[in-house]
């Protein structure tokens, strides 16, 4: 690369993020209540989910999957997401005293070993503007790998800083689901690590066998 | 043809940066902290747009680089093992708030390692695809 990609809003040389589904679900939920819900994504392939949720329906107040208020070592709310071939799946467990609502807002991107046609998101003229403001996501390598347990790729980028990474890895269920939680001192889960040189991902899932994984590295600075 | 076989395209929604904010948190060393007892640490600004979603890349004291992922977990040995949790939350329409968090789950006092942690959050916002 000859120029520096973080001084460019967008880069003929790096495509923007495509969302090839956009989904919102919303449930009500009694006092440790737990809903498990499928939704049809009517794609003919596993998109690669990204979700966030709260109990305001405007989103004032959000958090990312799997994230959210505490209480103690738990949380007032378990939330996941994930998809397989045919559905998005979500599971919510309201862990609070109070009835509650959790909304959801969700979308995906198409998997980079995938070549299907995808139905379009935009469905407004305007929906896509490109707007001086604001930057948009270069996106520099995606692939996917299959690491057996304790191994790691390394993705060598050489960009010499610390570039923005998402990751999503196939769970027990065999569903895909972004990664959430990094334990970087026990066996378990995966672990992604970022320098201004590679971005390492490490199964760390000692006893889960083998982890398909996918990743998405941005020409952006984290 | 896939869409990102596509530089740019109306045809398909997208997500866009609009701000990024770096938060840092000390969690000090040897703590106490009483059967089931947690202790939160904190850090709020201003950044984004309510109801975006935001990426996160989280430092910390000997990570050797960056962890990515909305939520990181360290183990850590006191007077017994506990966990310090790292996050990020939309606290308000304009405000995102950095969290460390330990919670006491044994059966007795803890009093925390000696050594502190400090963490910095990398966090990148997004105007979300919805209206």
């Amino acid at each position: 690369m000859d120029y520096d990609a973080r001084n460019f809003l967008i880069s003929g040389d790096f495509p923007l993020d495509k969302i090839v589904y956009l989904g919102e679900y919303s449930v009500t939920l009694t006092s440790f209540q737990i809903d498990f819900k499928e939704i049809p994504h009517n794609l003919t392939f596993t998109p690669l989910m990204m979700a966030q949720w709260s109990t305001f329906s405007d989103f004032r107040v959000a958090y990312g999957i799997n994230a959210g208020p505490s209480v103690g070592i738990g949380r007032d709310f378990d939330t996941t997401i994930e998809a397989d071939g045919t559905n998005i799946i979500i599971s919510t467990q309201n862990r609070t005293t109070s009835t509650a609502t959790v909304y959801y807002r969700m979308f995906a991107f198409m998997p980079s070993n995938v070549n299907e046609v995808a139905p379009f998101t935009s469905v407004e003229g305007d929906d896509y503007i490109i707007n001086s403001d604001r930057n948009y996501m270069k996106l520099m390598y995606s692939d996917t790998a299959t690491l057996g347990t304790t191994q790691s790729i390394v993705i060598e980028h050489g960009l010499g800083y610390h570039p923005r990474v998402m990751v999503w890895h196939t769970a027990f269920s065999g569903a895909v689901r972004p990664h959430f939680v990094n334990y970087p001192d026990s066996n378990i889960e995966l672990l992604v690590r970022v320098t201004t040189a590679t971005v390492t991902i490490t199964n760390k899932n000692q006893f889960g066998g083998s982890m398909d994984v996918h990743y998405r590295i941005y020409a952006d600075e984290a | 043809m896939r869409p990102e076989q596509f530089i740019l395209t109306g045809d398909y929604a997208t997500v866009a940066n609009d701000d990024n904010a770096t938060f840092t948190i000390t969690v000090p060393g040897s703590v106490v902290l009483a059967p089931g007892a947690s202790m939160q640490w904190t850090e709020t600004k201003q950044v984004g747009v309510q109801g975006g979603f935001d990426i996160l890349q989280i430092e910390y004291t000997g990570s050797n680089g960056r962890l990515a992922g909305p939520i990181t977990i360290l183990e850590r040995t006191g007077t017994a093992i506990y966990n310090v949790r790292f996050q990020v939350s939309r606290t308000s329409p304009t405000e995102i708030t950095a969290f460390a968090e330990i919670f006491n789950g044994s059966g007795s006092t803890l009093t925390t390692n000696s050594s502190p942690i400090t963490a910095t959050f990398y966090v990148s916002t997004f105007i979300p695809p919805f209206s």
